[in-house]
């Protein structure tokens, strides 16, 4: 495992913060954090992190707001970055590095549940939870076994599957004891209140992510994408809401900041979709063309994604409804390009060789550079050379 | 006696040896193909479901050519060909399939463009992405469809110095591909 935890040590270590001066690391949890450095290096060279300077200022911003000035006096740093993946994921290296997957950006409805989620990650962090988990392990002798083997049984996490480390891979996909995901939950709506949120939007967090994969159909191996680990995160919150936090519930003006959160997000969840068509997830990407379409109704982007979402289904009914989702994205923008591709497709696919031909024309007049133009010329060669009008 | 005996053994011996030497034209009755193999490759015989070739051993360089059913899964992204599908769609699904692979990062799809192979429509891909080792290697993916099948013609190399000195084999069995049927 080339950690080289030492047998029977205590997973009883106070949190950062806890005792002032600069932090002090136990052997152990050095190694810990020289390995997550290596992740860390290892996921940044992947190409698989989301560049969009502004939503890393923005995501960095509200984690900073979270940070308890205890920990940053004891040198404690926080980095949230985010990786390309539509699956519902996030988590925290010991070091005090976030990641955040484009999947659970885009379906996160305001920033007080962003700060729910960072808040909860930054536990994991702060209070140590990733050094307990080995040791516990350790103890248990079941170390081995347990992350001997990467077996993530998801196709689409797959270039992410070699990307992630073992620490990586321990925080995101089993998560860490039951004790220790509490602790997270309630040292996380802690620190979240602390900054002003109303910590009302914590268990819609939970709630909203649950009812999204059931509507979507879609199963995930990571922590935040099952059904059962996401039914515990709502209980918890509404536990803490019900009892410790039940004063702060009613206090008012308490910050949820929806549309900051969404004016800067909304690029991510256009991207999320395509990545969402891209590994087949169809009903996915159209759940989330039709929330960016409700935030940007004149974008024409969205209906010709949606055409394609219904044209790749392979699904005859679905495909009907890829001609009106084109048509809605030519009405929004006659110099777009990319529709007319999907009609000269549909139809060549379904033998309008006419209409196909005056598509695929209007598609090379409007994109004259388009990477696919031999294919185009080609469908066009082939289509005049068959003569055949339909 | 004995020599039909050792005769014996020694063919048991080659059928059950993992590799064999590959050269001239062959026949892929299995996969209802035929090319021109190149001289000093070796066959994977335990592969089965398709032609794989090597020189030098696998982690550094591959010939693959194999034909798969169109309702088959793709092993990554899960989803799936279908019928009358235009190249260029072919060629989408492949690419994302590969996009999802495990064990690869720094993924980069290099070209895409229509070719013709055997006499049929198909693609032609050039990717390059760094193994989990950390060895940056290239891959050139021709591919088709026909009736029920989807082939492919894959070659697979390091990008340092074997890409380039092993591409000429591969184009000759490109050049020599033929369906026998299908």
């Amino acid at each position: 495992m080339g950690l080289g935890l030492q047998g029977c040590e205590t997973t009883a270590l106070a949190p950062m913060g806890a005792a002032p001066g600069r932090l002090s690391l136990e052997p152990d949890e050095r190694r810990l954090w020289l390995r997550a450095e290596e992740e860390q290096r290892r996921l940044d060279r992947s190409g698989l992190l989301y560049d969009d300077p502004r939503l890393n200022e923005y995501v960095n911003s509200v984690a900073d707001r979270l940070l308890a000035p205890e920990v940053r006096a004891n040198g404690f740093s926080l980095t949230i970055r985010v990786i390309k993946n539509p699956t519902l994921n996030a988590f925290a290296l010991p070091n005090g590095v976030i990641y955040v997957h484009t999947g659970i950006l885009a379906r996160i409805e305001n920033e007080a549940q962003l700060a729910t989620l960072l808040g909860h990650e930054l536990t994991h962090a702060t209070h140590r939870h990733a050094v307990k988990r080995f040791r516990d392990l350790q103890n248990k002798a079941a170390l081995a076994a347990t992350f001997g083997v990467l077996g993530l049984p998801f196709g689409l996490i797959g270039a992410l599957a070699s990307a992630l480390g073992q620490l990586g891979t321990i925080a995101s996909v089993y998560g860490y004891s039951q004790e220790n995901e509490a602790e997270a939950d309630k040292e996380g709506l802690t620190l979240m209140v602390n900054a002003g949120y109303d910590p009302r939007e914590a268990p819609k967090l939970f709630t909203h992510m649950k009812e999204w994969l059931e509507e979507s159909k879609v199963k995930e191996p990571f922590f935040f994408g099952t059904h059962p680990r996401l039914q515990e995160r709502v209980e918890s919150y509404q536990q803490l809401l019900s009892g410790p936090f039940k004063d702060v519930e009613s206090r008012q003006g308490r910050t949820v900041r929806t549309d900051e959160y969404l004016s800067v997000v909304q690029p991510v969840i256009l991207d999320n979709a395509v990545l969402d068509l891209q590994a087949g997830r169809f009903l996915a990407a159209r759940k989330e063309l039709q929330k960016f379409s409700t935030l940007s109704p004149t974008d024409a982007r969205p209906h010709y994604y949606l055409g394609e979402s219904y044209r790749r289904e392979n699904d005859s009914k679905e495909r009907d409804q890829a001609v009106p989702a084109y048509e809605r994205a030519i009405a929004l923008d006659q110099s777009y390009a990319d529709p007319y591709r999907g009609l000269g497709t549909l139809y060549y696919q379904t033998g309008k060789k006419r209409e196909a031909r005056v598509a695929f024309e209007r598609y090379l007049a409007l994109a004259p550079d388009a990477a696919d133009r031999a294919y185009i010329e080609r469908y066009l060669q082939e289509l005049s050379e068959g003569g055949g009008e339909s | 006696m004995k020599r039909m005996l050792i005769g014996l053994l020694l063919l048991l011996t080659a059928g059950c040896a993992p590799y064999s030497r590959v050269s001239g034209n062959a026949t892929i009755s299995e996969l209802g193909i035929e090319a021109a193999l190149p001289d000093g490759w070796y066959r994977a015989n335990r592969v089965t479901d398709a032609l794989l070739i090597t020189k030098d051993g696998f982690p550094l360089q591959f010939i693959r050519i194999e034909r798969v059913e169109h309702d088959k899964e793709l092993q990554f992204t899960k989803r799936k060909f279908s019928p009358g599908m235009p190249p260029h769609d072919v060629a989408e699904l492949e690419a994302d399939n590969l996009r999802s692979a495990t064990g690869i990062s720094n993924f980069e799809l290099l070209d895409n463009r229509p070719v013709i192979i055997g006499g049929l429509q198909g693609f032609r891909l050039d990717f390059q992405w760094r193994t989990s080792d950390g060895l940056r290697v290239k891959r050139t993916h021709y591919g088709f469809m026909k009736d029920k099948w989807v082939y492919r013609i894959v070659y697979h190399a390091a990008a340092r110095h074997y890409f380039d000195r092993d591409l000429p084999a591969f184009t000759a069995i490109l050049g020599s591909f033929k369906l026998t049927k299908t």
